[in-house]
């Protein structure tokens, strides 16, 4: 699958809420990320995917100012986020890989401070943001207890809740359902999913179902170079290089030498033995493919179709094939 | 202020706070620092130390052996006012140090100043948030209280008050010289992770100020290091040896300063 970083379609419809522009970041001989060109829709649920060290962190630290850029730059909402990184945080909510906070603090303390640095006041008002927030994280009822005595998860809930005090336009999560068990992954999920309405979120995880499920967009990095960036149903059905599965019985050489002829036709991969078949046709037009390929299949004398659909990859499969291709490419 | 664009509260809108600027979120972090000393029993575990170490060793000369530091010194009241003053201008930056050499460089190695520097938080603010809260407490708990005692007691030993513009002026001349430690052990904490050395070169230059004098005399007026007893002077009567001792050491202060937060505005988390 030939996956390229896309940083035109939906982008230029709805103004970015993200722009990278071969954004880099060196630690002396270490490229932890390099010439990442992004452009992130407002509103958008972006899936920030690759195994560890890809450059994630490094990527969400340079936006929300922890880190200054080795090359190129990145905007949020217009914002250089090196020139005007207090304000890009005031409209940012950040959540870290291991968010860590005063011990001694209770969550409420924790809420209250973290929104001293957004609003003034009225105080009644910011106590009712914190009911509202720890409600949403399933905290209400440990509100008032030091940290100190927190599990992981609910620091993890905490760290959610702290993220969206100032009700921000655009949410950065270090994965954010690292430390949760099944239910409190499902809850995030939701959470995510109910804040797509007003907030872009970008979040890493290692979990490709989470992605899958939420993400509208997906970004797949590794050692520190985006593979592929694209929206998630494009990225599963194969970005423009989109495949055929087709099921026959019969002479599959025959079948496959027919295919090779059509210009449309980019790739064949067979799969199976004895008389059963899988053919792969990867196509680089699908208009022609849907009216051809069967027409083609069927021409051939003694193979006889069973099946044929166009194929969809589960993420784990295309990010797999990506990462080992990156790497066998390395 | 504008009101919050999607709060939820709309009875009650939320408003935007106004700070702006190189010093954005200073207000909440001190709060916040100052809430260490102030909601916690540590505020009131330093002032009885404090009392108890500059306060406590006058009633030696002035109430239990009145005699012996008569004999060394003059008399009670002399040996009584020269122990708080020398005692004064080392333990209070001696402590200073010991407290406040770590809380840089734990928040950066714990997480929690990538945290608030996520937030809209100018990182001036984070630094000076620090030097003016462990300033003010120190201030307050180390010298102000019991430099009130002190006068209280020595006027009482001497039968009048002492002039009480002096005596706060040589108090003040001793703030001036645990504030260029308090400076110079923050600034330490940005450039190094290292705590023995944030904590131990501060504690070197306090208490081996008179050896380093003795090989280098100018060094006497660059720094801290006769502040202590040009206020025992001055709070004696006698008159201001030399400005630059003081001069420098504002200066030295301010350059401290300026050094934590240039290289903490540069720090990378």
């Amino acid at each position: 699958m030939n996956i390229v970083p896309d940083t035109s379609g939906p982008a230029r419809a709805v103004p970015a809420a993200v722009t990278t522009r071969a954004l880099g970041k060196r630690y002396g001989e270490i490229v932890a990320l390099a010439d990442l060109d992004l452009s992130v829709p407002a509103n958008a649920i972006v899936g920030f995917l690759g195994p560890n060290g890809a450059g994630k962190t490094t990527a969400m630290k340079l936006l929300v100012g922890l880190a200054r850029p080795s090359t190129g730059s990145a905007e949020v909402f217009g914002l250089d986020v090196a020139r005007h990184s207090t304000e890009v945080r005031s409209r940012v909510g950040y959540l870290a890989q291991e968010p860590r906070f005063y011990e001694h603090l209770s969550a409420r303390e924790t809420l209250r401070f973290v929104a001293r640095f957004f609003y003034s006041g009225p105080g009644r008002a910011i106590e009712r943001r914190i009911d509202e927030l720890l409600d949403l994280v399933g905290l209400a009822g440990k509100a008032d207890r030091p940290i100190g005595g927190f599990s992981g998860g609910e620091r993890q809930r905490l760290g959610i809740a702290q993220a969206n005090v100032n009700e921000p336009d655009l949410l950065l999560m270090d994965e954010p359902a690292a430390a949760l068990d099944p239910a409190g992954r499902q809850a995030v999920l939701t959470i995510l999913e109910r804040l797509r309405e007003r907030t872009t979120v970008f979040f890493s995880t290692h979990i490709l179902d989470d992605v899958q499920r939420v993400a509208d967009h997906v970004a797949i990095l590794d050692h520190g170079r985006l593979l592929a960036y694209a929206p998630t149903p494009e990225l599963l059905t194969g970005n423009g290089a989109t495949t055929f599965e087709l099921g026959v019985r019969g002479p599959v050489d025959a079948l496959s030498t027919a295919l090779a002829t059509e210009a449309w036709v980019e790739n064949i991969d067979p799969h199976g033995d004895g008389d059963d078949h899988i053919l792969y046709v990867r196509v680089n037009d699908v208009d022609a493919a849907e009216a051809r390929l069967l027409r083609v299949a069927l021409a051939v004398p003694a193979v006889i179709v069973r099946h044929f659909r166009r194929r969809s990859f589960e993420l784990e499969e295309v990010f797999l094939r990506l990462v080992n291709d990156s790497r066998g490419q390395a | 202020m504008s009101p919050d664009r999607s709060s939820t509260t709309a009875t009650l809108p939320l408003q935007r706070t106004d700070e702006r600027g190189a010093l954005r979120g200073f207000t909440n972090l001190l709060r916040k620092e100052l809430a260490t000393w102030t909601r916690t029993r540590s505020g009131w575990i330093q002032l009885l130390l404090w009392l108890a170490v500059l306060n406590g060793l006058m009633t030696l000369p002035l109430v239990f052996m009145r005699e012996l530091f008569a004999e060394q010194l003059g008399s009670p009241f002399t040996a009584a006012i020269d122990m708080f003053f020398n005692l004064a201008a080392l333990a209070p930056s001696a402590g200073v140090v010991i407290l406040a050499h770590g809380t840089i460089i734990a928040e950066r190695q714990l997480g929690t100043a990538a945290w608030i520097l996520s937030k809209p938080v100018a990182r001036n603010a984070f630094v000076l948030a620090k030097f003016v809260a462990y300033g003010l407490a120190m201030l307050v708990l180390a010298l102000a209280l019991p430099g009130l005692v002190a006068y209280a007691a020595l006027s009482l030993e001497a039968g009048a008050p002492l002039d009480v513009v002096r005596f706060a002026t040589g108090v003040g001349m001793l703030a001036l010289g645990l504030l260029w430690f308090l400076a110079l052990t923050l600034m330490l904490g940005t450039l190094t992770s290292a705590r023995g050395i944030v904590l131990t070169v501060p504690l070197i230059l306090l208490v081996a100020g008179d050896m380093l004098i003795m090989l280098w005399p100018t060094l006497a007026e660059l720094g801290p290091w006769m502040v202590g007893r040009m206020a025992l002077l001055v709070a004696e009567g006698g008159p201001l040896l030399s400005p630059w001792p003081l001069a420098s050491t504002a200066l030295g202060t301010a350059a401290f300063l300026a050094v934590a937060l240039w290289r903490f505005g540069r720090e990378e988390f």
